[in-house]
């Protein structure tokens, strides 16, 4: 930077003639260098301030704006004080005081440093922008990640066929239950299709499909499935990604075991910000690979909101709080 | 013929015994959800002349039964997941 500072003021001495002085050249060098280390860092320094309180993700045309006149007002000031202190004190030549050659002067200043500015905003402006524009990538190829494995996992034959299994069963068993079931599973698929592609669905609907996913669990497994729901009117239109609540109430059944010495209870509630859903095994035996896809889990969040989900373990039970989004 | 089935879903075992019902002269008279059940119903070494198994039990695999304890009745393995 002083090297600059020095390429400069030789630059400008050997650009601008300046008259006769009675003083040694090296004053002028000094004073060229002091100049440029001012308006030098104290760029730097409004360029750092400025990032902390008009950072470029956030207002790119306002911080623009108000970068701009800042520094070359600063940069007009930070060339005018020192050579006005320097014609006072050092340099006795009269005509130096005349306007016109301090103007020109700061003008040169104030447009080497606006072309320097431009510069480094443009770069700032730039490299702020290809880093939002990867994340949005790596957002997308995540969420296709997770809407692939989804797909997989519901369509996949596992699922189909233990809930083929269990309707066969219904069906000599008990009739009017066995054609609720019907309904329930084709609601599951119906959900499926219309929530495929969208990236945010209501707290009402997601609710009313895992009402009828949890149907069709207490079903297979009898008294050893409870399900809770208890969500007040008001927060049913908050949103929330679509299979978010699903993917942790598969996950659960999973990966514990669900009998009637040792029930699964999945209780669901919320307030105004997150939506809590409680998973009590009563039961020693807890594989600890449940915890792998609530890691892919949080990670697609972590693109839409600040809010993360949170997650909590406890020796019988484990709960799990997810953020509600905005539009 | 008396036969014993192992499954930790109901509904399952109630469709096994109709079915048995149905198509032979196979009675049910036990049904155990469990590898604990099992290993606790089994040391009291019941008469049966058939076990029909699922692999998949809630507290783990039912070959876990037979490793700890022996059992004379001929078994019929069956997998439902």
């Amino acid at each position: 930077m002083i090297v600059t500072g020095i390429l400069i003021s030789l630059l400008l001495h050997a650009i601008i003639p300046w008259p006769e002085n009675d003083h040694p050249r090296v004053y002028d060098f000094l004073i060229s260098i002091i100049i440029t280390i001012l308006v030098w860092e104290g760029n730097l320094r409004i360029d750092d301030m400025l990032n902390k309180k008009l950072p470029w993700v956030i207002n790119p045309a306002k911080r623009i704006l108000v970068h701009l006149p800042v520094s070359l007002v600063f940069s007009a000031f930070a060339i005018y004080i020192p050579m006005l202190v320097f014609n006072t004190y050092v340099c006795e030549n009269v005509e130096l005081h005349q306007g016109k050659l301090m103007l020109s002067s700061i003008a040169i200043g104030v447009l080497i440093s606006f072309m320097i500015l431009s510069v480094e905003i443009s770069t700032q402006f730039f490299s702020n922008w290809k880093k939002s524009l990867v994340e949005v990538e790596k957002y997308k190829a995540e969420s296709a990640q997770a809407q692939l494995q989804n797909l997989k996992s519901q369509i996949n034959p596992h699922f189909l066929f233990n809930n083929m299994s269990v309707l066969a069963s219904l069906v000599y068993k008990d009739q009017d239950k066995a054609v609720d079931f019907i309904n329930q599973l084709s609601k599951v698929y119906r959900y499926l299709l219309d929530s495929r592609n969208s990236e945010l669905v209501s707290l009402d609907s997601e609710l009313a499909f895992i009402k009828s996913y949890t149907y069709l669990l207490q079903i297979r497994f009898d008294k050893s499935f409870v399900f809770e729901m208890d969500v007040p009117q008001n927060l049913l239109s908050k949103l929330i990604p679509p299979m978010a609540l699903q993917m942790l109430v598969e996950n659960a059944v999973k990966h514990n075991e669900v009998s009637t010495d040792h029930p699964l209870t999945v209780s669901v509630s919320a307030n105004e910000n997150y939506l809590t859903i409680k998973i009590i095994f009563n039961c020693a035996r807890m594989k600890k690979t449940q915890l792998k896809p609530d890691c892919k889990y949080t990670a697609r969040y972590k693109h839409f909101t600040n809010n993360e989900v949170e997650i909590i373990e406890n020796e019988k039970s484990y709960i799990v709080k997810i953020p509600y989004f905005e539009n | 013929m008396k036969a014993i089935i192992i499954e930790d879903e109901k509904l399952s075992a109630e469709y096994l015994t109709n079915l048995l019902k149905k198509l032979s002269s196979i009675e049910i008279i036990a049904v155990i959800d469990s590898v604990k059940k099992s290993l606790d119903f089994f040391s009291a070494l019941p008469t049966a002349d058939l076990l029909f198994v699922d692999v998949h039990l809630a507290d783990g695999l039912s070959f876990e039964i037979f490793s700890k304890i022996a059992i004379d009745i001929p078994n019929i393995y069956y997998r439902l997941r």
